[in-house]
């Protein structure tokens, strides 16, 4: 555990320094220009869309951070030989793997929680009233980045090369969403082995669709503490399982 | 490395059996796309996880297609013929914001609204509340409008006043429907509540443009001594 | 020092055992192997320095990972204080200086230091007297506190020492040691490395430097294309100047594929 923290702390630190606080600066930009042109076109709904443009925008700015970031992450380290001063101690390599993602996590589900005080910021300007259910929204958001990055770290141990390792993860991203929509098509659809396919496609596809809260925000009856548990649960046994798989792969990796 | 990798397998279907068997709520598949030519940016609206930015572009959408037109369209509101033509991707555009967001009332609102009472299609309005109805049971208010849209479609007007009166006292009341009950108010000699409608409007509406009209029209009746 | 004559008494501080490492690559389908070292055996005794020399591509940077635990044998065995290269304690014992500094830039010497000392197993409550027993003693106590980047070859060598010696360790690996210093750096390296031997230290150090390599080491290993060629003993060049120089490349241009010519006596 001691090694897991220590590992833990220098790359939260490593990620600070390398200037993840730009992507907060983007985010505040990209909202002080939204919410400039939504009041001119948004008509009566112009807190609806700046509630959900910012949402949406501090997730998306938060998962591309954090894949890019995984990605990159043992692999960068390998390529430049920075690993070797940690693998030849008394280190285990999964803590490495392990205290490697929970470093960039940190600083990933931090800055999010700062964009998250910007569009506060913005919002209350705007004259919203805060609820609860606004800020159930950010567990969830937390709960998609890990799994996003637990994927991304897989892909850049298993993949031939970096730009491989993205498009997966923006492959297992997108279709990550659509697991409703894919289960129904199987259901709907006349090829036995399709169907087959597409359900043992499932099992290993991350079902993003239940860590996305805030398209459920407003929806009236729908409390988010007991999605948030499935959502926890889920989240957990997807990312231990993506993780031990890296750590599986770099366990094996030669230098 | 077979440990690891059978442990890996077990939380694969350990997550697996959460996703399909602990009980919660999701939002209803997103369906085919009620306007084709928007079917790749709904798509992609719905693949990054983001229905509800999804629904909110399109909204602005119809608001453009509303204030605008489509000048390749034939029933354009340039045209000199009866409003029940003009801009006739105004019904499917509007379910296509539902579709992606059905808990977007407001855009429901707005959309029966205007093809109520600006386009003269009360049977589309009625048709679009009927589905809000169904999508949300409990946003009762979709009743209210509907009670709204068919007393205009009967021709009642001092029943539709009751209606939307009712309406106004609800936050979703488009500003668009606040002009039209204002108006109805004036035609009916009853300025001193059309000038309240218009105050409310000023003071609670976001649309500049509902706004900057009920700002004029309170203007006009206190030049002609018909509100304070 | 320790020389092939006091071997007897001394223990075993590393091992190789007719080792072979074959790397398998593949690419386009097709699957390429290619021997880093073959049936390969050596013994370095506790508190020897042990030198490793070779023609670029010989193997003296794959018998090194092999001992770090960096690379697994395809057969034979490693072994450090008779224990695997992959054991804690065998680790904790081992402190490895690289060709090329590998740092996190943005850190200080003195955050390196933590970083390292820590994950070596070092307790908190003496780390930060060991830091400083070790920056003063590489010379880096003055700069501890600027980040790594803004190091120069030297200082970055000087920082990469400190983090090998931070927990104490009993067997040090050298990798080039001297490679791109000057011959002030190059002499400041000798003799830390010289200090560390008087000190007890089991020292391994490859180099392409013979003259760093003759003052330095008891005993050296001379491997050509993955294999052990010979082994050479302080006494056969201590008191012959240029003379392991020769030898090297007499045993090098006995391989027909070296590009040499044998030496005429």
């Amino acid at each position: 555990m001691n090694a897991v923290w220590t590992i833990v702390r220098v790359t939260f630190l490593q990620q600070v320094r390398n200037k993840l606080w730009l992507a907060v600066l983007l985010y505040a930009g990209i909202m002080a220009a939204a919410s400039l042109l939504f009041g001119a076109v948004a008509a009566d709904a112009e807190l609806t869309v700046i509630l959900d443009l910012g949402l949406a925008a501090a997730e998306l700015l938060g998962l591309l951070v954090a894949a890019m970031g995984a990605v990159t992450l043992v692999l960068e380290e390998m390529e430049s030989k920075t690993a070797y001063l940690i693998l030849t101690r008394p280190v285990p390599r999964a803590s490495y793997v392990v205290g490697r993602f929970l470093g960039l996590l940190g600083a990933v589900l931090g800055a999010v929680a700062l964009m998250g005080l910007v569009h506060v910021g913005i919002l209350m300007l705007k004259g919203w009233e805060p609820s609860a259910s606004y800020f159930a929204c950010y567990p969830f958001m937390a709960l998609k980045v890990t799994v996003v990055a637990s994927v991304a770290l897989f892909f850049s141990l298993f993949a031939t090369s970096q730009a491989s390792s993205v498009s997966f993860t923006a492959f297992f991203w997108l279709l990550g969403h659509f697991g409703p929509e894919l289960e129904f098509l199987s259901q709907k659809s006349r090829s036995v082995a399709a169907a087959a396919g597409v359900k043992a496609f499932l099992f290993v596809l991350p079902r993003l669709d239940l860590l996305t809260y805030r398209d459920l925000l407003e929806i009236p009856g729908v409390a988010a503490g007991p999605l948030l548990a499935r959502g926890a649960a889920y989240a957990a046994l997807y990312t231990g399982a993506c993780l031990l798989l890296s750590a599986t792969l770099f366990s094996r990796r030669e230098f | 490395m077979k440990v690891g990798g059978a442990v890996a397998a077990g939380l694969f279907l350990a997550s697996a059996v959460v996703a399909r068997w602990w009980p919660g709520t999701s939002l209803p598949p997103a369906g085919g796309p009620p306007v084709p030519a928007y079917a790749v940016q709904d798509m992609a609206a719905v693949l990054a996880g983001a229905r509800r930015v999804g629904a909110d572009v399109a909204f602005i959408q119809l608001l453009q297609y509303f204030g605008g037109g489509d000048a390749n369209e034939a029933g354009g509101k340039d045209n000199t013929g009866p409003r029940s033509t003009w801009l006739p991707r105004f019904l499917p555009m509007s379910r296509r914001v539902a579709a992606l967001n059905p808990e977007f009332h407001a855009a429901v609102l707005f959309a029966a609204g205007s093809l109520g009472f600006v386009l003269d299609r009360p049977d589309q309005a009625l048709s679009l509340l009927e589905e809000g109805t169904a999508a949300d049971p409990t946003f009762w208010e979709y009743r209210l409008y509907a009670g709204a849209v068919a007393y205009r479609k009967n021709q009642d007007p001092d029943k539709v006043i009751v209606f939307l009166w009712e309406a106004l006292k609800y936050p979703d009341c488009p500003g668009i429907l606040e002009n039209i009950l204002a108006n109805l108010l004036k035609k009916r000699g009853d300025f001193r509540r059309a000038a309240e409608v218009y105050r409310h409007t000023i003071q609670t509406s976001r649309d500049p443009f509902s706004v900057d009209t009920a700002r004029r029209q309170l203007d006009r009746m206190r030049r002609a001594g018909l509100a304070t | 020092m320790v020389t092939s004559h006091s071997m007897n008494s001394a223990a075993v501080a590393l091992s190789l055992e007719n080792v072979t490492k074959v790397f398998r690559r593949s690419h386009l389908g097709r699957v390429r192997e290619t021997v880093g070292v073959k049936d390969l055996s050596l013994r370095v005794m506790e508190g020897e320095v042990y030198g490793l020399l070779g023609l670029n591509g010989a193997g003296k940077t794959t018998v090194m990972k092999l001992l770090l635990g960096l690379l697994s044998p395809s057969a034979g065995r490693a072994e450090i204080l008779g224990r695997s290269p992959e054991d804690p304690e065998a680790r904790r014992a081992v402190g490895y200086l690289p060709e090329v500094p590998y740092f996190y830039r943005h850190l200080t010497a003195r955050e390196v230091l933590v970083f390292y000392g820590r994950l070596s197993g070092l307790p908190r409550e003496s780390l930060g007297a060991r830091i400083e027993a070790v920056l003063k003693e590489v010379r880096l106590a003055e700069n501890a506190h600027r980040p790594m980047r803004e190091y120069s070859k030297g200082m970055l060598q000087r920082a990469c020492l400190a983090q090998a010696l931070i927990h104490d360790p009993k067997i040090l690996f050298f990798d080039e040691p001297v490679t791109g210093l000057d011959p002030l750096g190059m002499k400041e390296m000798r003799d830390m490395m010289a200090g560390l031997h008087d000190r007890g230290k089991t020292i391994i150090f490859s180099s392409h430097n013979i003259s760093e390599v003759e003052r330095l080491c008891g005993r050296v290993g001379i491997l050509v294309r993955g294999r052990m060629a010979r082994e050479v003993d302080r006494s056969e060049w201590e008191n012959d100047p240029g003379r392991l120089e020769s030898i090297f490349v007499e045993t090098v241009a006995q391989d027909p594929n070296s590009g040499l010519r044998p030496v005429m006596p």
